[in-house]
C-alpha cells in the first residue's frame, strides 16, 4: 500500500513540476544559454557561462538594453546531443526566450539546430568549429567562433616563420579534432608542406604513449595537437617522457596556455598555441580597453585565470545578442534574426560582423574572428619571436 | 625494434595500473556478487583526497597517498554499511542500480565541490625520464609500478595468510557453511568492500599525479577494471594482475600498430574472444578467490 | 476492473495532445514513448530471460543509424527504414544471443558492454559510412501520402502506435508458451533443459526480439530528432534504460512503462525545479532513495506470469496423464548403457558402467554416497559429457546430444536437489513442463492466431490433470518457491510428468519426505508403471527401494558391483560390504 502511494507521489511530483507555470516575466530580456555544465567538458562549459554572466552584469549596469534588464536562462546539455535538443526545446517553448547562445560542442549544436528552424529562434554559436554548422542552410545560425578552415587560414601567414616542413597530427576523435586535421592538412598541402601521420585519441583517453611513439618514429618536425586542455597536458608530459623534440602547435583555441604552464610545467616549454584571446597582454587585442576590463572583472570575481581563453566566448556571444536586440528594438525572435545581420561592433575577441555562409537563400551568418598565435617561453606566455616586434 | 620495446614498456606500466584497479573490483565482484559501478568513483576519490591533502593539508606526498588509501577504506565501509547491507537479500539488479545512483551522486558531488577543471597533483619525483637503452620511463611511473606491485603482494598475503583472508575465502566458496562455522558474514562484507575500495583509492592516488584529477576520471577506470576482472576470472587475484598487464600491453600494441582510433576496441575484441573460448576467464578453471 | 483501467489509460493517452498544450510537454511525451519501447525491449532480456545485457544502446544506435543512412543515402521512405532498422538490430541481437550460449552472468554482462563498445568505436571511426563524429544531420521526417509527420502532434501519435505495438507484442509473448520458456530459463535453467526447452533457441529468440524492438525505437528517435551521432551509443543511454527497467519493476509488463515515464519526466522536471548545478546530483540521490524504498521497483514484487486461472479443471482424470498420451498404452523402448566412463579431475566417477533398464519396469540405482549415481544420471540425460561409453534408448543413441534433445526423445529426469521454478505458480510450473506438447511459435503468438489460444486452453487442462494426479490441486495457484519441501518435490515430479516421458529418471525423489508422503510417492510411481512408463530410480530409503523395484542395480566407486531382483541384492555380500564397510569380524 505504501509502495503504491510512494510511486504515485513521485509521478505526481514530477508531472506537477513540469506542468507548473514557468513563472514568466514581461520586463527582462531573457537569453537562453546551452552549455555542457556537467560531464567531461564541464570546465569549458562553465567558463563560457562565467563569461556570459559578466556580459549580462555589464549590460545591466549600463542600464540594460533599451532600459530592460538582461536575464540569462542557463541549461546544461550534459555533453549529450539529445539533451542539447531537449534544452533548446525547453528554452524556446517553456521559457520563451527570443534568442539562444550555445551549444559548445559541434554535435550538440547540430542537434539543437532543427529546433531553431522548427520554432524560428536564432542562436549565436560561440565555440563549435564544424564547418557544416554554417553550411547546412539554417538561417537561424550565427557563429562568432571560427570554423577549422578559418583557423587554418589564420595560421597560413606564419607557416614559413614557423618553419613547418613536415607535420603530423594528433587529434581528439570528435568532429572538432577530425575537422582540424582535415582543414590544417589541406592548408599545409596548399602551401607545399608535407603531411605525415594523423593519429587520434578518444576523448577519455589518458595514455597517448602509443600514438606518440608512432609519431616519434615518423620523422616530422611539427606536431599539430587538437584536443581539450587536459589531454594536451597529458600529451605534453608524455611527449617529454618519450623525448619527442619537435615543435608542437595546438589548435582550437581551448588550449589555455596558462593552465598548461601550471600543470605540464617544463613539458610545455616552447609550444605554440592558436588562441582567440590573449589575456596575458590584453592591450594587444583589437579593443585593448575592453579586453583589459574583461580580464580585470574576471579576476575580481575569483574565476581561474586559465578560463579566460574560453570565457570570453560567453561574453561575446551575449554581447552580440544584446546588440541585436538593441538594433531590433524588441526581443522578438524574427526581429532579432534580421538585426543580427546588421550587427557590427567589437567584442573581446575583435570585430563581430556576420557574412553570408552556406546555400543561397538560406544562409547562416559567420563572423570572421581574430586569430592569434602565442608561445610558452621561459614558463610564461609570450608572443612568438616573429610577432614580438608588434 | 626500438619502437616495439618502448611500446612494451609503456604497456607494462599501463597494465600495472589496470591490475591495481582490477584486483579491488575482483574481490568485491567475486565475493559480494555486486556489479559495482561506483568503483571508479573510489578511484576518483583517491585522487582528489591526495590533492586535498597536499594542497590544503600541506602533507608530504607519501603521507597524502597513505591518507587517501585510508579514506577509501573508510568510505567503502560506510557505503557497505549504509547502502548495501540493508539491501542484502535483493537481486543483483537492485544492488547494481543503487551503485549506479551512488556513481551519479558521487561524480556530480565532486563536480560541485571541485569544479570541472582538472587538478594537477604535485609530486616529488624529477620529471626527466630515466633511460634504459632505447627506452624511456619517468621516475614517477616507476614509483607507481613499484607501489602497485607492493600493494598487490600485500593483498595476496592478506587473502592467503591472515584469518580475515581465510574467512573471506570461505565466505566466497560457501556462505552458509562459513556462517555456521562462526564467520561474521556482515563483517566480511564490510571488510571486503572497504578493502576493494581502498585499493581503488590507491590506484587513484597513484595515478592522479600522472594523469590529473577530474570528476569523470573514474568512468574509464571502471570499465577497464571490469575488463580486467573478467579476463582474470572472478575473485582471482593473480588472474586480475596478469589480466591487467595483458590488457595494457594489448592496448598499447594495438594503438601502436593497428590504429589509434580503434585503441579501445582492441581491449573489447580481446575480451569477446577470450570469453568465447575460455568463458571463465583466461586464468581460471573454476571460480575461486585468492 | 483491469479492463476499465486499461481503457481509461488508453483514452487518456489518445487525448494527450489535447490537454498537453505545450509543445515542450509533447516533446517529453514523445521521448517517453520512445524510451518505453526501449525499456520494454530491455525488459525482455533482463526481466524475463534474466540476462543482464549492458550493451543495449548498441541495438538502439544500430537501428537509428540504419534508418538514418537508408533515408539519407538511398532515399528510402521511413516506412521501409523502420523495418530495416529492426532487421539490422535483430541481426546484432542474434550475434549476442549466440554469444550468450557460451557465457552467463557477470561474463555475459561484460561481453555485451564490449560489443557495444566495439560498435560505438566503429561508428566513430568508419567515417565513410557513418560520417564519424560529425554525425548525420538532416534525417527527414516520415511522410505518408504527402502528409509529413513533422509536427509534434503527428509524431506523438506515431510513437504512441509504436509503443502500444511494442507493449502488445511483449504482452502476447510473455503470456505464451515462449514467454514461459523465457521465465523457465531465468528461474532454473537445468530444469528447463530437462523438459526439452532449448536454451540456445530461446535465448537467441529473446535477444533477437529484444534487439529488433530497440532498433525500432532507434529509428523513431532518428526521424524525430533528425540528427544521429555516435553519442547514441553512449553508455549513459544503456544506464538510463537499465534504471527504467529495474526501478520501474523488471519482469513485469507495467514496470518498464512506468519506469520510462518516470525517468523521462524526472530529469526534465529537475531542469525546472533545481538549478543546473544540483540537477545531476539530485538525480543520483533520488535514484538511491528510490532503490532503497522500492527495491523491487515501482511496480514491484512480481513476476507477471502468463496463465490466468481458468477455474476448476474440466473433467476428472480417472487415470493419470500418461493415459492421454499413448493410444496403444505400450511401454517405450529399453535403455541400454554400455561402458560408461566419466572423470572429475583425477577421480573416476564412473568406470565402465553397463546396465539395461527394461521397458515398463521400475529399476533402482543404489549405492553409497559418491558411488556415481547422480553422475550416471547426468551422463545419460546430457548434463555431463562422459569420457566414453554408449547410451541408447531404443535405437537412438543419446550420448553427445544436448539435454533438451534427450528430453524431447522422452527421457526426462528430476534433480537431486529440489528443483522447481520458484517464482512461478504450481500450475505454471507444470505448463512449462508441457513446453514440448505445444507448438505455438513466435509468429503465431504475436499474431494472436486462434489456434494459439486453443492450444493454451488444451495445455492448461492437461496441466490441471497432472497437478491433480500428484495431489496438489489445492496448491494450483501458489508460488512453487513458497511451498513446503515435500510438496515442492511433488511439483518437481509433476513437471517431469508433463514432459511426457517414456523413461523417467527420478533422483532421490523421496529425500526429506515424511513417511506418509513417501507412501503417496510409492503409490504414484506404481500407477505410472501401470500405465507403461519406465522408471529408473535413485534412492537411499532401502525399504522404499526394495518394496517397489523390479530390478536393483548397485554402484560403488563408479562400478556396477551387482544387479538383480531386490531380494537377491539384499543378501549379496558385495552389496553389504559396500554399505557397511569391508572388515568383518
Amino acid at each position: 500500500m505504501l509502495k503504491r502511494w510512494s510511486w504515485m507521489l513521485l509521478v505526481s511530483l514530477s508531472v506537477g513540476a513540469l506542468v507548473a507555470p514557468a513563472g514568466f516575466a514581461q520586463a527582462p530580456i531573457r537569453i537562453g544559454v546551452i552549455e555542457p555544465l556537467s560531464g567531461p567538458v564541464a570546465a569549458s562549459g562553465n567558463y563560457v557561462r562565467m563569461g556570459a554572466e559578466i556580459a549580462r552584469d555589464w549590460i545591466n549596469a549600463r542600464g540594460g538594453v533599451s532600459g530592460r534588464k538582461v536575464e540569462l536562462v542557463i541549461e546544461d546539455n550534459k555533453s549529450d546531443p539529445k539533451e542539447a535538443a531537449s534544452a533548446a526545446e525547453k528554452l524556446i517553448v517553456r521559457d520563451k526566450v527570443p534568442a539562444i547562445m550555445g551549444a559548445w560542442g559541434s554535435s550538440m549544436t547540430l542537434a539543437a539546430m532543427p529546433k531553431l528552424e522548427e520554432y524560428g529562434v536564432p542562436m549565436v554559436v560561440e565555440t563549435s568549429s564544424a564547418s557544416t554548422i554554417t553550411k547546412r542552410g539554417n538561417p537561424w545560425i550565427f557563429r562568432i567562433s571560427p570554423p577549422s578552415e578559418m583557423e587554418a587560414l589564420g595560421l597560413e601567414q606564419y607557416l614559413d616563420k614557423l618553419a613547418v616542413k613536415r607535420a603530423d597530427f594528433l587529434a581528439v576523435n570528435t568532429d572538432w579534432g577530425r575537422g582540424a586535421v582535415t582543414a590544417f592538412g589541406d592548408m599545409l598541402k596548399k602551401k607545399g608542406a608535407a603531411v605525415g601521420a594523423a593519429e587520434f585519441m578518444d576523448q577519455k583517453d589518458t595514455d597517448m604513449n602509443a600514438q606518440i611513439t608512432k609519431i616519434k618514429g615518423g620523422g616530422g618536425d611539427t606536431l599539430f595537437l587538437t584536443t581539450a586542455v587536459e589531454q594536451i597536458t597529458l600529451v605534453l608530459k608524455q611527449s617529454q617522457e618519450q623525448r619527442l623534440t619537435r615543435k608542437i602547435i595546438t589548435t582550437g583555441g581551448s588550449s589555455s596556455p596558462s593552465q598548461l604552464i601550471k600543470q605540464a610545467g617544463p613539458a610545455a616549454e616552447g609550444s605554440y598555441h592558436i588562441v582567440f584571446f590573449m589575456p596575458w597582454f590584453p592591450e594587444a587585442m583589437p579593443d585593448g580597453k575592453l579586453a583589459k576590463a574583461f580580464v580585470d572583472e574576471w579576476t575580481k570575481r575569483g574565476h581561474p585565470f586559465e578560463g579566460l581563453t574560453e570565457g570570453f566566448r560567453g561574453h561575446d556571444g551575449i554581447a552580440t545578442i544584446a546588440e541585436a536586440v538593441k538594433i531590433a528594438g524588441k526581443d522578438e525572435p524574427k526581429a532579432i534574426q534580421a538585426a543580427l545581420w546588421k550587427v557590427s561592433f567589437t567584442g573581446v575577441n575583435g570585430p563581430i560582423k556576420f557574412e553570408k555562409d552556406g546555400p543561397a537563400g538560406k544562409e547562416s551568418g559567420q563572423s570572421k574572428p581574430s586569430i592569434f598565435v602565442v608561445q610558452i617561453k621561459d614558463g610564461k606566455v609570450a608572443l612568438p619571436d616573429f610577432l614580438a616586434k608588434k | 625494434m626500438d619502437a616495439l620495446l618502448q611500446h612494451l614498456v609503456n604497456g607494462l606500466v599501463l597494465g600495472g595500473t589496470y591490475a591495481l584497479l582490477g584486483i579491488g573490483l575482483t574481490l568485491i565482484f567475486g565475493l559480494m556478487n555486486l556489479v559495482n559501478f561506483a568503483h571508479g568513483e573510489l578511484y576518483t576519490l583517491g585522487a582528489y583526497a591526495t590533492f586535498a591533502a597536499l594542497a590544503l593539508g600541506g602533507l608530504n606526498f607519501f603521507a597524502a597517498v597513505a591518507l587517501a588509501i585510508a579514506l577509501g577504506a573508510v568510505v567503502g565501509a560506510a557505503c557497505e554499511r549504509l547502502l548495501l547491507r540493508p539491501l542484502r537479500g535483493e537481486s543483483i539488479d537492485t544492488t547494481m542500480l543503487v551503485m549506479i545512483g551512488l556513481w551519479i551522486a558521487l561524480q556530480n558531488g565532486e563536480l560541485l565541490a571541485w569544479g570541472g577543471v582538472a587538478k594537477s597533483i604535485p609530486h616529488p619525483f624529477p620529471t626527466a625520464p630515466l633511460t634504459l637503452g632505447p627506452v624511456g620511463i619517468a621516475p614517477l611511473r616507476l614509483f607507481v609500478m613499484a607501489t602497485a606491485l607492493v600493494l598487490i603482494v600485500a593483498a595476496w598475503l592478506l587473502i592467503q595468510r591472515t584469518r580475515l583472508g581465510r574467512a573471506m575465502r570461505a565466505t566466497f566458496q560457501d556462505r552458509e557453511t562459513a556462517a555456521l562455522m562462526g564467520v561474521r558474514i556482515d563483517r566480511i562484507h564490510t571488510a571486503t568492500f572497504a578493502f576493494g575500495s581502498a585499493l581503488a583509492a590507491a590506484a587513484g592516488a597513484l595515478l592522479g599525479p600522472i594523469f590529473l584529477a577530474y570528476p569523470s576520471m573514474g568512468d574509464l577506470a571502471s570499465l577497464k577494471a571490469f575488463s580486467v576482472v573478467i579476463l582474470g576470472g572472478l575473485g582471482n587475484l593473480p588472474g586480475a594482475t596478469l589480466g591487467g598487464l595483458l590488457l595494457g600491453i594489448a592496448e598499447e600494441l594495438g594503438a601502436g600498430y593497428v590504429s589509434s582510433g580503434y585503441r579501445d576496441a582492441v581491449g573489447f575484441v580481446i575480451i569477446i574472444l577470450v570469453l568465447l573460448f575460455r568463458p571463465s576467464g583466461l586464468f581460471t578453471r573454476a571460480e575461486r578467490i585468492g | 476492473m483491469r479492463r476499465t483501467l486499461g481503457a481509461l489509460v488508453g483514452v487518456a493517452l489518445l487525448a494527450l495532445p489535447l490537454w498537453l498544450t505545450s509543445a515542450y510537454h509533447l516533446h517529453v511525451a514523445i521521448m517517453a514513448g520512445i524510451f518505453t519501447i526501449l525499456a520494454l525491449s530491455l525488459n525482455l532480456l533482463l526481466g524475463y530471460t534474466g540476462q543482464l545485457s549492458l550493451g543495449h544502446a548498441a541495438f538502439f544506435g544500430i537501428g537509428a543509424y540504419t534508418s538514418a543512412l537508408l533515408a539519407l543515402r538511398l532515399e528510402w521512405p521511413f516506412w521501409l527504414g523502420l523495418p530495416a532498422a529492426a532487421v539490422a538490430a535483430g541481426l546484432a541481437g542474434w550475434a549476442i544471443g549466440r554469444l550468450a550460449l557460451k557465457v552467463r552472468g557477470a561474463y555475459f554482462v561484460l561481453v555485451t558492454i564490449s560489443f557495444a563498445g566495439v560498435i560505438a568505436l566503429v561508428s566513430v571511426n568508419w567515417m565513410e559510412l557513418t560520417n564519424g563524429p560529425l554525425g548525420l544531420p538532416g534525417v527527414p521526417a516520415p511522410s505518408l501520402a504527402g502528409v509529413s509527420f513533422r509536427t509534434k502532434t503527428a509524431y506523438y501519435y506515431l510513437v504512441l502506435v509504436g509503443a502500444a505495438g511494442a507493449y502488445l507484442l511483449c504482452r502476447r509473448l510473455v503470456r505464451s508458451r515462449v514467454g514461459r520458456a523465457f521465465l523457465a530459463l531465468r528461474e532454473n535453467e537445468p530444469l528447463a533443459e530437462s523438459v526439452g526447452i532449448d536454451p540456445t533457441r530461446t535465448l537467441v529468440l529473446a535477444a533477437v526480439v529484444s534487439a529488433a524492438l530497440a532498433g525500432v525505437a532507434g529509428s523513431l528517435y532518428a526521424h524525430y530528432t533528425r540528427f544521429v551521432s555516435p553519442e547514441v551509443f553512449l553508455f549513459n543511454y544503456t544506464v538510463t534504460m537499465v534504471i527504467m527497467v529495474v526501478a520501474g519493476g523488471k519482469g513485469t509488463l507495467a514496470g518498464p512503462v512506468v519506469g520510462a515515464l518516470v525517468f523521462t519526466v524526472l530529469p526534465e522536471a529537475l531542469r525546472e525545479a533545481v538549478a543546473w548545478q544540483w540537477q545531476m546530483l539530485a538525480y543520483g540521490v533520488l535514484l538511491v532513495l528510490l532503490v532503497f524504498f522500492l527495491p523491487r521497483g515501482i511496480v514491484g514484487g512480481g513476476v507477471a506470469v502468463g496463465t490466468r486461472d481458468e477455474g476448476p479443471p474440466r473433467g476428472l482424470p480417472a487415470e493419470g496423464p500418461a493415459q492421454q498420451r499413448r493410444a496403444d498404452g505400450s511401454p517405450g523402448p529399453a535403455l541400454q548403457v554400455e561402458n560408461l566412463s566419466a572423470d572429475f579431475g583425477g577421480v573416476a566417477a564412473l568406470a565402465d558402467v553397463s546396465f539395461t533398464v527394461r521397458p515398463g519396469t521400475i529399476t533402482s540405482l543404489i549405492g553409497p554416497n559418491g558411488a556415481g549415481k547422480t553422475t550416471a544420471f547426468n551422463a545419460i540425460t546430457g548434463f555431463l559429457r562422459p569420457r566414453r561409453g554408449r547410451v541408447t534408448f531404443g535405437d537412438a543413441s543419446l550420448l553427445g546430444r544436448r539435454a533438451c534433445d534427450i528430453a524431447a526423445r522422452g527421457v526426462v529426469r528430476t534433480f537431486q536437489k529440489t528443483s522447481v521454478f520458484p517464482a512461478l505458480t504450481v500450475a505454471d510450473n507444470v505448463m512449462v513442463g508441457l513446453h514440448l506438447a505445444g507448438s505455438a511459435g513466435f509468429a503465431a503468438i504475436v499474431a494472436s492466431r486462434p489456434r494459439v489460444w486453443a492450444e493454451e486452453s488444451r495445455l492448461r487442462a492437461e496441466a490441471a490433470d497432472i497437478v491433480e494426479f500428484v495431489g496438489l490441486q489445492h496448491r494450483r495457484a501458489v508460488t512453487a518457491g513458497s511451498l513446503p519441501y515435500g510438496e515442492q518435490r511433488l511439483v518437481e515430479l509433476a513437471v517431469a510428468l508433463a514432459a511426457r516421458p517414456r523413461l523417467l529418471l527420478l533422483d532421490e525423489p523421496g529425500a526429506g519426505m515424511t513417511g506418509a508422503e513417501k507412501e503417496r510417492l510409492v503409490e504414484l510411481i506404481r500407477r505410472l508403471r501401470e500405465q507403461g512408463l519406465t522408471v529408473l530410480l535413485v534412492e537411499h530409503d532401502m525399504r522404499l527401494v526394495m518394496g517397489i523395484s523390479d530390478t536393483v542395480i548397485v554402484l560403488n566407486h563408479g562400478r556396477v558391483i551387482a544387479e538383480g531382483p531386490p531380494a537377491t541384492m539384499q543378501a549379496h555380500p558385495d552389496v553389504i560390504r559396500a554399505y557397511l564397510g569391508g572388515r568383518r569380524a
